[in-house]
């Protein structure tokens, strides 16, 4: 029911990101461009309308959703996997890695980071970051939750440190257009940029899916999940691929966007509870939901102007975040 | 189902904690291990319920090496685990955790079916906690939540059952009740234990460790004798007959101020 | 916030133009520059009945000292013409550049400001070669306040009111005064970072224009007592202005797009507000951008709005050195064919001479005469 009702949201959200936007265009053309590109129709439509409707907005719509959906999985995982609710992409410094990653790659060039175009170093990092992070966090085999946010803090903050530094000294003209991955936007959306997200998320939502009952036994303790038939260890580094994976996706197209892994897999649970069978697609819908009409958001308030998304999910989801966790009938 | 541990040594972090400790549990029995803090028992245990992979031995469980020759899962539908203590970060209902159980006995994609709720529902009535199905596990007292594990370590239906200190943080009347629904299950079951006359009582066999080693294993009253519990624990120790159950019953005193300090020089 | 953080991106970019500039080779920008201030359209035109208004200013102006002006509130009196001159904030090269355009070079003590192209020719290379007072800027690109102290300036020169806030890790005008040093804000940004600024000092920065780069010349002339450098630099710099034919009915399109600031080149930042739009208007064009609420200064404009934007000439801002126009011009018409400047291949190089500062005539000819192309 929750899952239906969330798939109509969706759904709702996407028309509505697709209807409204900067250049307001009457709602029949906008669905006639979509229409001809679905091939319902054959209708000739001008090359202006198409370009505004199909090529900016319905990929940075539907780009919006798939992100929003990928970093909330993410978060749902690496509060799992830390046991820790404070846990998200952001705080265990994999935004921060990505960012570095990104201005490494066009600083020093991209043979100096392994070949990797700019997006595959954001990936590499980001993804790298997380290996050390949790490599400083554990001991003796188990992870301890606080000290993994100290680690996944001070790395962040390492990071973030070294980007600026390169920041400062590197080129400025190599530089350009770096402050992309540090605020984070969907405004480079294009129909290009959908495929791997896509692919990845729809990959680790399978794996995912397959698991929740094993991360509800990892969410009781490495013991307990070991006592009832569940291969920690591995569960661990499966856990640890598929979050980078969908985190260094996500921020290769969308830079680093705050918020959204840390507050809706909370918000997600506050609804559904914590089984991660119905918690985690909960947690994606939610997630595509919330960025999309976020991303309206940053999109309409100035128009012409584009506001940085980030100004949006902070200031939306904390009221609503805040709302929630007092009314929620789960204690927090 | 019938429990080995073969010649069993454990390290931690390079740390050797359990030296080449043995013991064989018939099926349906009890056996306790008990010793001092930090001698090991709980580390040992840790290789039996598959969380630490033993540096040298074997576990055995109905005859296979639990590490090498069954899965994790596989090791989970022969033996289940009731620990100290399990966290409770994320908010499952008691429903929710008991049904966990099921956990080992399921495909990736399988869903709950009616009989696994049926399990669920008659574990919990088995420990009398039917009343608190709903209820966030979190929110119950120490002894409630150990009945709960205890229902989860039911529906898991294992033929071994692996206690490590499950009295650990409860008030006198849960232990007792808690012990008592677990001999009541019949299984074989391994238990750390601290409380030397709770041990004697309970248990069919009983391995004493000290500093990772096995230092004697038989039956309770064999094993405990007054001399090696001073040794072991240093403590003085009296063996008899329960005043009111009649069975054996072990009641402590602290050692002599001049022997304390050298407890293992004491006859 | 995050403002913040994209202004601290271009100033890192701009602090950073200063070593970079001198790296660089010499031959950056040289097809964009001009020759400033006789540029052949001012020699080749004749301004019979212009020149004539002006001849009433060229009266025998010298300063007299002691020379007391106003400044933001603050009362300034100069005993003599300043000798040791400390010009603030990387941000802005307005300041530099007066002084460089009024032969005034030899009273700079130290010099902080620099950007990384420039349409007038051998301009980098001047800047570059100024005394830089071994000053480290902090992380707000100011000058340190130990740092002004210890080069023992007569004269700091900041471009906005900001650059003497506590904030911001410098001076504040009180202390400099107390120590017997005068400061300077350029008049049009009194009120720009200012704690209370005057109601007057906001009105002039709301409605600024390229006058506001003039009048700098002239009091900045007057300071020095170079006041017929200034009217002579200035009167070709009018000469140049009036030259251009008046706007037609229907004015072109100018879109002002700043590559290098941008997320990526295909979305570059945007630039209107009054001062721009001066510039633009000035050479008979219109902002694409024009008069669209709150955007002052550079913006991110959405892609589906520039998609439907009436562009006639896309006018690139150069930032950094080795920035190609023709480059970023390409790409950006790669992404919006349907404009009229992608057909016509219309666009225009700007840098230096778009900001406040003495050479706005150059910019405002540069994007005349391409407006004039497209016939």
């Amino acid at each position: 029911m929750t899952l239906l009702v969330l798939v109509l949201a969706l759904v709702a959200a996407l028309f509505v990101g697709i209807s409204a936007g900067t250049v307001t265009v009457p709602l029949s053309e906008v669905w006639t461009v979509v229409g001809s590109h679905l091939d319902w129709n054959d209708a000739a439509i001008s090359p202006v309308r198409d370009q505004i409707i199909w090529d900016f907005r319905t990929a940075r719509v539907l780009l919006a959703a798939v992100v929003g959906a990928a970093l909330s999985l993410a978060g749902a995982c690496l509060q799992v996997l830390a046991r820790n609710g404070l846990a998200d992409p952001y705080v265990l410094g994999v935004s921060s890695g990505a960012a570095l990653g990104a201005v490494l790659a066009v600083t020093l060039g991209s043979a100096a980071v392994g070949g990797f175009g700019v997006s595959g170093a954001a990936f590499a990092m980001s993804m790298a970051t997380l290996v050390v992070v949790f490599a400083f966090a554990q001991r003796a085999g188990r992870i301890g939750p606080t000290r993994l946010v100290l680690a996944g803090v001070a790395v962040s903050y390492l990071a973030t440190a070294i980007t600026s530094f390169v920041q400062l000294y590197g080129d400025p003209l190599a530089l350009r257009g770096t402050m992309f991955w540090i605020l984070g936007s969907l405004q480079n959306a294009r129909w290009g940029d959908l495929g791997i997200p896509t692919l990845a998320i729809a990959i680790c939502s399978v794996w995912l899916l397959a698991r929740g009952r094993s991360m509800n036994v990892l969410a009781t303790g490495d013991d307990t999940a070991s006592a009832l038939g569940v291969d920690v260890n591995r569960l661990r580094i499966e856990l640890l691929v598929i979050t980078s994976l969908l985190t260094a996706t996500a921020v290769s197209v969308a830079g680093g966007i705050g918020f959204v892994g840390l507050m809706i897999p909370h918000a997600a649970r506050f609804v559904v509870g914590p089984d991660h069978r119905r918690l985690l697609p909960v947690s994606a819908l939610v997630g595509a939901v919330f960025l999309v009409l976020v991303d309206l958001l940053s999109r309409v308030v100035d128009r012409p102007n584009e506001l940085p998304v980030g100004i949006f999910t902070a200031a939306i989801g904390a009221p609503f975040f805040l709302l929630l966790m007092r009314r929620g009938g789960r204690a927090a | 189902m019938r429990a080995e541990i073969v010649g069993v040594s454990l390290q931690i972090d390079g740390v050797s904690i359990v030296r080449d400790v043995s013991m064989d549990v018939p099926a349906g029995t009890f056996h306790g291990v008990i010793g001092p803090n930090g001698s090991g028992k709980s580390t040992l245990l840790r290789a039996v319920y598959r969380s630490l992979r033993p540096h040298d031995g074997q576990v055995l469980l109905g005859g296979d090496d639990v590490w090498r020759d069954l899965s994790a899962r596989d090791a989970a539908r022969r033996r289940a685990v009731l620990a100290q203590d399990s966290s409770l970060d994320f908010e499952f209902t008691v429903t929710d955790v008991v049904a966990m159980g099921r956990a080992p006995h399921k495909t990736l994609f399988e869903r709950d079916t009616a009989r696994d709720r049926e399990l669920v529902v008659t574990a919990l009535e088995h420990v009398g906690m039917a009343w608190a199905g709903s209820r966030l596990a979190a929110t119950l007292s120490g002894g409630e939540r150990q009945r709960v594990f205890l229902a989860r370590a039911i529906t898991q239906q294992a033929p071994v059952l692996v206690l490590d200190e499950p009295t650990n943080h409860l008030d006198v009347r849960a232990q007792l009740e808690l012990l008592r629904l677990v001999k009541s299950l019949g299984l074989t079951t391994i238990a750390a234990l601290h409380d030397l006359d709770q041990a004697v009582s309970m248990c069919d066999g009983i391995t004493i460790m000290r500093e990772g080693h096995a230092v004697a294993s038989g039956a309770p009253l064999a094993v405990l004798t007054p001399e090696r519990i001073a040794d072991v624990f240093g403590v003085r120790a009296h063996v008899g007959e329960h005043p009111l159950t009649g069975r054996p019953h072990i009641t402590v005193a602290p050692l002599e101020p001049d022997t304390h300090s050298s407890p293992k020089d004491s006859p | 916030m995050i403002p913040m953080l994209v202004g601290t991106l271009l100033l890192a970019a701009c602090g950073d133009d200063d070593s970079t500039a001198t790296t660089a080779p010499p031959e950056t920008a040289a097809p964009e520059t001009t020759a400033v201030p006789e540029s052949t359209a001012a020699v080749e035109t004749t301004v019979a009945d212009t020149e004539g208004s002006h001849d009433v200013a060229h009266s025998d102006t010298s300063t007299e000292y002691p020379l007391t002006i106003d400044n933001c509130g603050y009362e300034l009196t100069f005993e003599k013409a300043p000798e040791r001159v400390l010009i603030m904030n990387g941000t802005s090269v307005a300041e530099v550049e007066t002084f460089i355009a009024l032969g005034l070079e030899d009273h700079i003590l130290a010099n902080s400001q620099s950007y990384g192209q420039s349409d007038v020719e051998g301009m980098v290379e001047k800047i570059a070669a100024l005394p830089t007072g071994d000053i480290t800027l902090n992380e707000n690109f100011e000058v340190p306040r130990e740092q002004i102290l210890a080069l023992e300036p007569d004269l700091v020169i900041s471009t906005w009111s900001g650059g003497f806030s506590e904030s911001m890790g410098s001076i504040t005008r009180d202390e400099l005064q107390s120590l017997g040093i005068n400061s300077y804000v350029t008049p049009v940004n009194c009120a720009y970072g200012a704690e209370s600024p005057r109601p007057e000092d906001q009105e002039r920065y709301d409605s600024q224009t390229y006058e506001a780069s003039f009048e700098l010349v002239e009091e900045i002339a007057m300071i020095f007592d170079v006041q017929h450098e200034a009217e002579h630099f200035l009167e070709h710099a009018r000469e140049d202005i009036e030259a251009i034919a008046p706007a037609s009915a229907d004015p072109a399109h100018v879109l002002v797009a700043y590559p290098g600031m941008g997320v990526s080149v295909e979305v570059p930042m945007v630039f209107a507000g009054p001062l721009v739009d001066s510039i633009i208007e000035a050479a008979g064009g219109v902002n694409a951008f024009d008069g669209v609420p709150s955007f002052n200064d550079g913006a991110m404009i959405n892609a589906e709005a520039l998609a439907a934007a009436d562009v006639d000439v896309l006018m690139v801002g150069l930032f950094f050195p080795g920035e190609s126009a023709a480059d970023y011009a390409a790409q950006i018409f790669a992404q919006f064919p349907q404009w009229d400047a992608a057909k016509n291949n219309a666009f225009v190089a700007v840098s230096d001479s778009f900001y406040l500062g003495p050479y706005n005539a150059v910019g405002i000819t540069k994007i005349a005469d391409a407006i004039a192309a497209l016939g």
